[in-house]
Order: structure tokens, then C-alpha cells, then sequence
């Protein structure tokens, strides 16, 4: 990209200024600190260049689209309507800044608002902050509102949450405000018995994900008593809120706080990233939720109008003291998840949720039926189950990608009591016909496994 | 306005002692000060505070203030008519806007604080 | 409100997207009905409604590709578009973060390319791309600081903050657990060095610092600062809001900072999107590199070949800040830039930015208070002290801008200036649209003065008049229910 300023005015504006060059500017910095040489970068590319050179780069990646994928484990592949990304691309959107000058910003205001007010409506809340680094991040920061409600300090976090969100919450956990304890898993359950014997004087909250890691559904309810009795916050995480599209959402089975990933609803896998937190709760607790928060009021001739507002909780007027040191969010995926929710609506969120479900259980049974493969649990799940492989799962892994099928996620990279086993999605996105070639190539696997170890 | 009979505290609190007991708030200055109030947090009842100790915050639209307890105390009552109408401390800080009521208070912090004479000293040189 | 709710445009039964029909069997033993959920309440709209809801929306909005947009300490500069398509790539965008290595190599030599030119703009020695934000990446910092002294069995409780710092380093100090102690500023807007001397001990394990500061002073003392709290065992931690007007000038590392964050979506150009996603790389010295967060790109030759993997062997690492790898789409935009400048670009980017904002100051400063009158970098601070006599705030001012095109400067900002007016117009605005933005922002100036009234009822041309926040914060209606 070239520079507006052509090297008349340049001098002008030098003159203006008394100056004689450029480096006149920089005189405050040390003399011996200035670099006295360029950077060491490679030469600059035109917009063609840059256009061939990412060519090549992305060319040496292997996209989902061109092959078949069972892989999930908290990303997840959707079908994305074609005016997402047309849309959240308009500059208007994708070049503001966050939406301080309300009067200038009325459009991501309310995009913001719809927002809060849609994954609210999915996941049974009634407020929801304007978007957070990642699910996992704001799972971490629904650790500390928790500690902050219960004014305690100690989170029973299921073993079923998503290894990475437990990771950085742990990661979050040194700064002192919480500390952690591992609740267990039965059958790929989170054990409500021994959850029971666990809860004590000093637990702050318990953490939940439904459907959990392994993608079973967890009895939600049944926490929710525990935590009502002990008067401490039931914190639900969710991996794939396009689950509630069916599910009961976990506002009506008594969360306190929901906090998760909205990647499933319009935004690509990106490799990981931009994806989008969400941090919903009661009405009880708005004040205590970190980020920012877009409400409805008036404008001086009475015309309802959107603004920023709590903002007193936030680091730039409470610095040491905000509940939060969040700043910028991922308010443009938010923007994203709006439109997915709006475009697809009541019912094509319904049947993109029933597709999924009963893609995963045909796949489920056929699987099972069909090749080696045994499941792990028996638990009831949405569109992801735990299976069991005969042989090693990185050499099955291995030996179907040849077969241009990724086969799931071996958990025992995480879960080492479970060696063996593989993690399976099946979204809408899925055919029958690749469920089909599923089995096909893992029996031609598994005999010639067989065949090799005899 | 810094009325006679009560007590003050140079973070803007005021002090009424009535039959043992002391109720608080915040001056007239220091709602001026703050804008539009729009959320009070008010410590629990039954909390034990120090003298000057943070005890609870009040909020306007674009600043934040923390609420010091002018005396040690145990919290008897707070003016829960503030969570729906943090806008009486901007009306009538001295009377509907009170903040909470402390029991089982010792009146030699008294000693601690300030009269009015000194309060009005204090925010005549601030302003 | 021009733009009805989209749940007021919601018409029962109405359909927006058309799914491939269902290839499988249905699965009988369904849902029971405690797992059912009864109702749904979305909207119900056709394509077209949805579309033209949010584009009507985004119309209201004020953005970069509309209009100039000076917010002080935020470096609205343009957004080249080549970036959008290269990220919208399928080869990037539709990878999956669990993908075995051998199908993500491009992805793993983008992120890897891309530590090792911001460790050479920054004068780091490591770099880690996983935190999500600014804001993100202080934690990252001091958590890992804080592993450090830790593993050093040193117990310091403080982390120092000037008066002008950013409200995110008091905050991000406070959540690793430090106790914050504020430094005030000098006559000259920097670092006071006295009170700094006071303030630091054995106790203290970082001072935070912008330099450029928010005054978009550079502190002139910074060899001596660096000296000072490095003497007293202390880390130096850069706070990169303000890289933009040093590029390839000076680099932090240089100066002795010993961490950094560089905010992607500042100096090198990704799209705010309205308030994020951003991207927060971290880098530190040698001596920190144990604690990154895991995983970090790594390149080593496999019979021959060059190949990239993701390394999270890293015993003593601080953990993982976020989950999978940073926001990768962004990574990709941020190494395109970089590329697309090379050396000689990004010195320019700097100089030219600091150009600009010396030019404004220098016009403006006769009808403004300048509260430190020095040369500036890439942004600077006026005072509407001389307007508030007239009983015009900078609130008025900036919503007065609007009427005349512009998006406001950041006002009530840094703390430490009364009715604080911060003016960033960054290296890609031509000389015409700063003498624009100077000529409405002395007209401004003259109606505070003769017409204050007109200035404080402002703004008079958006779809909406001033907001009643004070309703907004009183009665908080978050959610249409």
C-alpha cells in the first residue's frame, strides 16, 4: 500500500513545522537507541506479489472442504450462509472502532444488542456481555464472576470441559483470584456422587460443559440442585451452542452464568481463530459480568437508541478495580453470530441442530455396526460420541487420512485413561455417502491391520 | 450545603448519630461532584467494617467512587430503596439518599472526623 | 430508531436459508422430553430481510472507509482490502486447528514467518501469536513475569503504572495478582523519576509502560527508567499501543524492555471490526522464553525438508492463555502487511505518521490548549479548558465533529489532562483531509466561543441525537424480551 504524501508536501508540512527533516521528528529518542540500520525484513511486494506468495502458502494447507472430516472437538464445521461474510465485510462495519460515540455507531450498537439479545434466547439467559476473546477465555472469566458472587474462591471444573479451556483456565487461575479442583467423570459423565462429596464450605462454583468434551449430554438439572442447595453459582460451558437449538438451553435447567464458544454459528474454523466467547447470566448478575455491554435507552427527542453502558466496571474508569482487564473483544464474529441466528431463524436453526443429531446417530449406529469400532460411553449425545479403535488410534488416524477421510480427534492425547479412542463429529455438513465411505475405508484398515499382526 | 449537626469524612461521607447509632451517606459536594448517580452498592447488613475502610461504590455514568465507613461498626440497616433509585444520593443526599445505619459503634473515632466547619473548609479548598 | 429491531421484522412460518434435505434416516428414539427444549424465539425472516436489516445498519455506523477517524491511541489507519482476501482463502480459513501437521504446513510457516519478523521489529528474542487482544497479551506478560520471579523464589507484590497508562495495565496488574502503585507524570509528560526512585524496591516486579505514552510523548528518560527499575531486579514491560511512530526508528527491545505486546490491530492494520477481534502477539528476552504459553512454532529440516510443528514442550510455561493458537486469519493479515512494506515501508509508516500528528498539533494550537507543547509522535493532546469557559466540554466538541463529518478524537483521555482531547490521524490520511479536520476543528472552536449552544445541542446530523445514558446505566435493558 502506498502513502497519500507526495515529497512536495512533505517539505511543506516540514516547513510548517520549522523542521528540516524527518528525522528532526525522533530527536526525543536517545540518539544511541535510534536503529542505525533498516530492518532486517524481506523486500517489499506489490498487491500482486502478496496476492501470489499467500497463494502458495495456502496452497500448501489441505482445507476441510477438499476432503472428508469427522474432526471436531470444540470447532466444528457448519454450513455458512453466503451473506455473512458479505456482510460483516462492509466496511462500515469491519473499519469502526469499538462503539464509543454512540451517535456514530448506532449500527454496530444494535447489531451488538440483537446480538446479546439472540444467544440470550438460545441458551435460556437474559443478559449477555458483547462478546469475548474465545470461549475458553470466557469460561475462565465466568470462573471469576463466580469466586465474585459466591465471594469464594474454589471451582470444581468437570474433567468433561474441553482440555484447552481447562488449560487456560488454569492459566487464568495464577493470578490467585480462584483455585481449581478436578471433578470425575463415570460412563463420560460428570459424577453428580462425587461432585456431592466435593462441595464444600470453600467452593465458589462448579463448571459444567453440556454436551461435555466427549459430547454426551450431562444432567444439568441435577447440578443445578447441588448448587441451589449450597447457594453457589452453576457455571455451564457450551462447545456448540447450535445444540440448543433442540436441547433444553441451560437457562431453564438452572445455570447461573453460560459461558462458550460461538464459532458454530457462521464462523469458519480459521484454524482456530478469530472465534468468539460468550459470557451470558441472570439478570441478578449483569453487574458483575466482565466486557462490555451494549443497552436500549433514548436519545434527547425520545427516539429509542443504542449505547455502551455499565461501563463504570470496565478497566479504562475502574482500572485495578474493573471486574475485568478486557478491552477489545470479537465484536465482528459477534456481528457474525447475529446474522447466522437472524438468517437461519427459529427453524433453520431447529433443523440444522436435527440434522446434526440425526446425521451423528446414524453414523453412530452404522459404526458400530459396521467396522471395529466400539462406543466409549453411553451416554446420550448431540453430534459427537467417543469411540474405541482396536489398534492404535494415531495409526488408524493415520492410515484413513490416506484415504482422504480425517477420522476425529484421539483423545488420549488429553485423556490418557483412554487410550485408543477417537472423538467423532458429524455435522449437517456431513453426507451419508461420507458416512458410508467412513466404514468402508475403516474396515479396509482395521483387516489389514488384522492381517499384519497375524 | 454542609448541614451543622452531623459529622463528615474528607472522602465526602456524613455521619447522624441518633440514639447510639450512626447513619451515613454522602454530601451534597461529593453528588455534585459524581453527576447522575446511577448504582449504589451498599455493604451488607450484619458486616462488621473499620473506620475508613471501602464498604461499598457508587456509580454515575462515566466514574466510580468507593463508599468509606466513617466509623467501626456492624452494619444494621441499608437504604434499599437505592438499588431501584440510586437517584435519590443526586436528589437528597442528606435524607431520602441516605446509605446505611452502623450499630454497636465506638464514639471515640468520633475524634476522627470532621465538624462541619472543617468539611466546609475542606471542599471550599478543593473547589 | 431507524431501524426496527430484527425481532420486530420477524414474521411466524417465514424461512431465511435452505439446507441440503436430510440423506439419513430419521433417528426414532428421540429426544426425551426433558432434553427437548419447547420453544425457540428466534426471528423468522427471508434472506433478503436479514440482508438488508444489517446493511441499513452498518450505514449508521462511522467507520474508516467512510470517514476520518483521529481516535487518539487507537491507530484507525486504512485497512488494505488485499488483506480480507488473502484471509478469506480457503487454504486458511476452512482449517481446522486439530488438522495433522502435514495439511497445515502453509498455516505453520505463516505464524512462524510472522514471530520472527515482529521479534525482529520489536527487538525481542521470542515471540508468542496466541493472545486474542491487547489487553490479552499484559496478562500473558505479567503472568509470565510472574513465573519468572516465582521460579526465582522471589515474592514481589507490585507492579508500577504511570498516571497516563492505558486503564488495561492497572487492570491486568490487579487480575495476575499485583498490587498496582500509580507513578505521576512530569511537567513534560513523562515518567516523574524522583517519585519512580521512591516507588521502586525489591517488592516490585515490573513497571508497565507506553512510549510513545498516551500523551504521544516519547519519554526522553527511557534509558534511565529502564536502568533504574532493572537495577532493583525489576522486568520492563512494553506496552505496544503506541508501536506505530518507532517502526523501524527504535525498538523496545533496545531500550531494555524485557516484555512486549504489539496490538496487530493497531499498528499493523487488522480491521477493528467494531471493537475487535484484534490480535495481541507477545514478546520477550531470552531469559523469559521458558515461560511462553505453549504451543510455539517451531521449523526444523525432516529428511531434508523444511518443516513446521507446533512445539509445547515448554516445562515451565505460564500455560495456554487461549484455546488453539491466537486468532490465526489475523496472523495472516498482519504478515501481509509487514510484507507488503518491508523496511524501508514501515520506517515510512512511522515518520509520516508523526508528520501528520505535528502538523495538526502545530494549527491547532492556537485555538486549543496544548497542555505540553513539544514535538509529538504519532498523536498528541488538546485541552478544551479555553472552550469550557464557555461552557463547551470536549463531549461537546467531539459530537460536534460528527456534524462536520469526522469521527472525534478520544476525549476524557489520559486521565491526567481536564477535558482531554487525543488526536491520532495516523500516516495513511492525505494533507487535504488533516486541513479539512483542522478547519471544522477551528470553526468548532469559533461557535464554542460565539454560538456555545449550537455546539452543546450537536450532533444534528446522525440517525440519532445524544443518548441518555444515565437512563441506559439506571435502567439496563440488555436484552429485547
Amino acid at each position: 500500500m502506498i502513502l497519500p504524501h507526495t515529497e512536495s508536501e512533505i517539505k511543506e508540512m516540514l516547513s510548517a513545522l520549522g523542521l528540516s527533516s524527518l528525522e528532526e521528528m525522533f530527536y526525543d529518542i536517545p540518539e544511541k537507541t535510534r536503529l542505525k540500520r533498516p530492518l532486517n525484513l524481506p523486500p517489499k511486494m506489490s498487491e500482486a506479489e502478496l496476492r501470489k506468495q499467500f497463494k502458495q502458502l495456502a496452497g500448501k494447507n489441505h482445507p476441510l472442504s477438499d476432503q472428508i472430516s469427522f474432526l471436531g472437538a470444540g470447532v466444528y464445521r457448519h454450513h455458512i450462509p453466503a451473506i455473512i461474510p458479505a456482510l460483516i465485510s462492509r466496511g462500515e462495519f469491519a473499519t469502526a472502532y469499538t462503539p464509543y460515540q454512540a451517535e456514530a455507531s448506532q449500527g454496530t450498537l444494535q447489531a451488538i444488542y440483537e446480538y446479546q439479545s439472540l444467544i440470550c434466547k438460545l441458551v435460556g439467559m437474559e443478559a449477555a456481555n458483547a462478546s469475548h476473546y474465545d470461549g475458553a477465555t470466557a469460561l475462565a472469566e465466568a470462573g471469576f464472576m463466580a469466586a465474585d458472587i459466591s465471594q469464594k474462591n474454589e471451582i470444581l471444573i468437570s474433567r468433561g470441559v474441553h482440555p484447552h479451556y481447562r488449560q487456560v483456565i488454569q492459566t487464568y487461575s495464577k493470578g490467585g483470584e480462584i483455585s481449581l479442583m478436578e471433578l470425575p467423570l463415570i460412563e463420560g459423565e460428570t459424577a453428580i456422587q462425587e461432585a456431592e462429596k466435593m462441595v464444600s464450605p470453600k467452593t465458589a462454583g462448579i463448571i459444567l460443559q453440556s454436551p461435555n468434551f466427549f459430547g454426551c449430554l450431562e444432567n444439568i438439572l441435577a447440578f443445578s440442585e447441588l448448587c441451589r442447595k449450597n447457594k453457589i453459582p452453576l457455571i455451564i460451558s457450551v462447545n456448540e451452542p447450535l445444540a440448543y437449538g433442540i436441547l433444553k438451553p441451560p437457562g431453564e435447567l438452572g445455570a447461573d452464568i453460560v459461558a462458550g464458544e460461538g464459532q458454530s454459528l457462521g464462523i469458519p474454523t480459521s484454524f482456530g481463530g478469530p472465534h468468539v466467547g460468550f459470557i451470558a447470566v441472570k439478570q441478578q448478575h449483569i453487574r458483575k459480568l466482565p466486557g462490555r455491554l451494549v443497552g436500549m435507552t433514548l436519545d434527547k427527542s425520545g427516539k429509542p437508541a443504542f449505547t455502551l453502558t455499565l461501563q463504570a466496571r470496565e478497566q479504562h474508569i475502574r482500572r485495578e478495580k474493573a471486574s475485568s482487564n478486557i478491552c477489545t473483544n470479537q465484536s465482528l464474529c459477534a456481528v457474525a453470530n447475529a446474522i447466522y441466528l437472524s438468517v437461519l431463524g427459529k427453524q433453520g436453526v431447529q433443523e440444522a441442530a436435527w440434522q446434526c443429531y440425526h446425521k451423528a446417530h446414524y453414523a453412530f449406529h452404522e459404526w458400530e455396526k459396521e467396522t471395529g469400532l466400539t462406543p466409549l460411553f453411553k451416554a446420550k449425545f448431540f453430534h459427537e460420541f467417543a469411540m474405541q479403535i482396536p489398534i492404535q488410534s494415531e495409526k488408524f488416524l493415520k492410515e484413513m487420512k490416506k484415504h482422504g477421510i480425517l477420522a476425529g480427534y484421539p483423545i488420549e492425547i488429553d485423556y490418557p485413561e483412554f487410550p485408543g479412542g477417537i472423538l467423532l463429529t458429524i455435522t449437517e455438513v456431513n453426507t451419508k455417502e461420507e458416512i458410508l465411505d467412513f466404514s468402508k475405508k475403516a474396515q479396509k484398515v482395521l483387516d489389514l491391520q488384522k492381517c499384519l499382526n497375524h | 450545603m454542609v448541614p451543622e449537626n452531623l459529622y463528615y469524612t474528607k472522602e465526602h461521607e456524613w455521619v447522624l448519630l441518633q440514639n447510639g447509632k450512626a447513619k451515613i451517606g454522602i454530601t451534597d459536594h461529593a453528588q455534585k461532584q459524581l453527576g447522575d448517580v446511577v448504582y449504589v452498592e451498599l455493604p451488607a447488613v450484619g458486616a462488621q467494617l473499620k473506620q475508613m475502610s471501602s464498604c461499598g461504590i457508587i456509580e454515575s455514568v462515566k466514574a466510580v467512587s468507593e463508599i468509606y465507613s466513617p466509623l467501626s461498626g456492624k452494619v444494621k440497616t441499608s437504604n434499599i430503596a437505592l438499588s431501584d433509585h440510586p437517584e435519590k444520593v443526586n436528589h437528597s443526599p442528606f435524607g431520602e439518599g441516605w446509605m446505611f445505619e452502623l450499630e454497636e459503634i465506638q464514639e471515640s473515632e468520633l475524634k476522627n472526623l470532621l465538624s462541619a466547619q472543617s468539611y466546609r473548609e475542606l471542599i471550599g479548598n478543593e473547589s | 430508531m431507524p431501524e426496527p429491531l430484527i425481532f420486530e421484522k420477524s414474521s411466524p412460518e417465514r424461512k431465511g436459508y435452505l439446507f441440503p434435505s436430510l440423506d439419513v434416516p430419521i433417528f426414532e428414539n428421540s429426544l426425551s422430553s426433558e432434553a427437548a427444549r419447547e420453544d425457540l424465539p428466534l426471528p423468522e425472516l427471508s434472506e433478503l430481510d436479514v440482508v438488508r436489516h444489517f446493511t441499513r445498519l452498518s450505514q449508521e455506523n462511522f467507520s474508516i472507509d467512510t470517514h476520518f477517524y483521529p481516535l487518539g491511541s487507537c491507530t484507525m489507519k486504512y485497512n488494505p482490502k488485499i488483506h480480507d482476501e488473502l484471509a478469506s482463502l480457503s487454504g486458511f480459513s476452512d482449517l481446522h486447528p486439530f488438522q495433522p501437521e502435514d495439511q497445515v504446513q502453509g498455516a505453520l510457516e505463516i505464524m512462524f514467518q510472522l514471530q520472527n519478523l515482529l521479534a525482529e521489529i520489536t527487538g525481542m528474542d521470542s515471540i508468542s501469536l496466541e493472545p486474542a487482544a491487547g489487553a490479552h497479551g499484559e496478562f500473558t506478560g505479567l503472568l509470565m513475569v510472574q513465573a519468572y520471579f516465582k521460579d526465582k523464589k522471589e515474592s514481589r507484590r507490585q507492579v508500577l503504572v504511570p498516571d497516563s497508562s492505558h486503564g488495561t495495565n492497572p487492570a491486568t496488574a490487579a487480575m495476575a495478582g499485583y498490587e498496582v502503585v500509580q507513578i505521576p507524570s512530569n511537567s513534560r509528560g513523562g515518567v516523574e523519576l524522583e517519585s519512580l526512585k521512591q516507588s521502586l524496591s525489591e517488592n516490585v516486579a515490573a513497571l508497565m509502560l507506553t512510549n510513545p505514552n498516551t500523551l504521544g510523548l516519547f519519554d526522553e528518560n527511557i534509558l534511565e527508567i529502564t536502568r533504574l527499575v532493572h537495577e532493583k531486579g525489576g522486568i520492563l514491560y512494553y506496552d505496544g499501543a503506541n508501536l506505530n511512530p518507532i517502526l523501524g526508528i527504535a525498538r523496545p527491545g533496545d531500550f531494555g524492555f524485557d516484555v512486549v505486546h504489539v496490538n496487530l490491530h493497531k499498528t499493523f492494520t487488522i480491521p477493528h471490526g467494531g471493537g475487535g477481534p484484534g490480535a495481541g502477539p507477545v514478546g520477550v528476552k531470552k531469559f523469559l522464553e521458558p515461560y511462553l504459553p505453549v504451543p510455539i512454532v517451531k521449523k526444523k529440516k525432516n529428511s531434508g525438508q523444511e518443516w513446521y510443528y507446533l512445539d509445547d514442550h515448554y516445562p515451565k510455561s505460564i500455560g495456554k492463555i487461549k484455546a488453539y493458537y491466537g486468532n490465526f486469519l489475523h496472523l495472516v493479515r498482519g504478515l501481509a502487511y509487514i510484507l507488503s512494506q518491508g523496511a524501508e515501508g514501515l520506517k515510512r509508516i512511522a515518520e509520516l505518521s508523526v508528520l501528520n500528528a505535528n502538523y495538526m498539533k502545530e494549527a491547532l494550537k492556537k485555538y486549543y490548549d496544548l497542555p505540553y507543547d513539544r514535538m509529538c509522535q504519532h498523536e498528541f493532546v488538546l485541552s478544551a479548558k479555553k472552550q469550557k469557559a464557555y461552557g463547551v466540554k470536549a463531549s461537546d466538541i467531539a459530537k460536534r465533529l460528527l456534524d462536520y463529518g469526522f469521527h472525534p478524537p478520544t476525549i476524557y483521555f489520559p486521565l491526567i489532562v481536564e477535558e482531554a482531547l487525543m488526536i491520532e490521524p495516523t500516516e495513511t490520511e492525505s494533507r487535504e483531509m488533516l486541513d479539512k479536520f483542522i478547519r471544522a476543528m477551528i470553526q468548532i472552536a469559533e461557535e464554542a466561543e460565539k454560538n456555545p449552544s449550537l455546539v452543546k445541542g450537536a450532533p444534528y446530523t446522525t440517525p440519532i441525537s445524544r443518548v441518555d445514558e444515565v437512563l441506559a446505566a439506571r435502567k439496563p435493558n440488555l436484552c429485547w424480551c
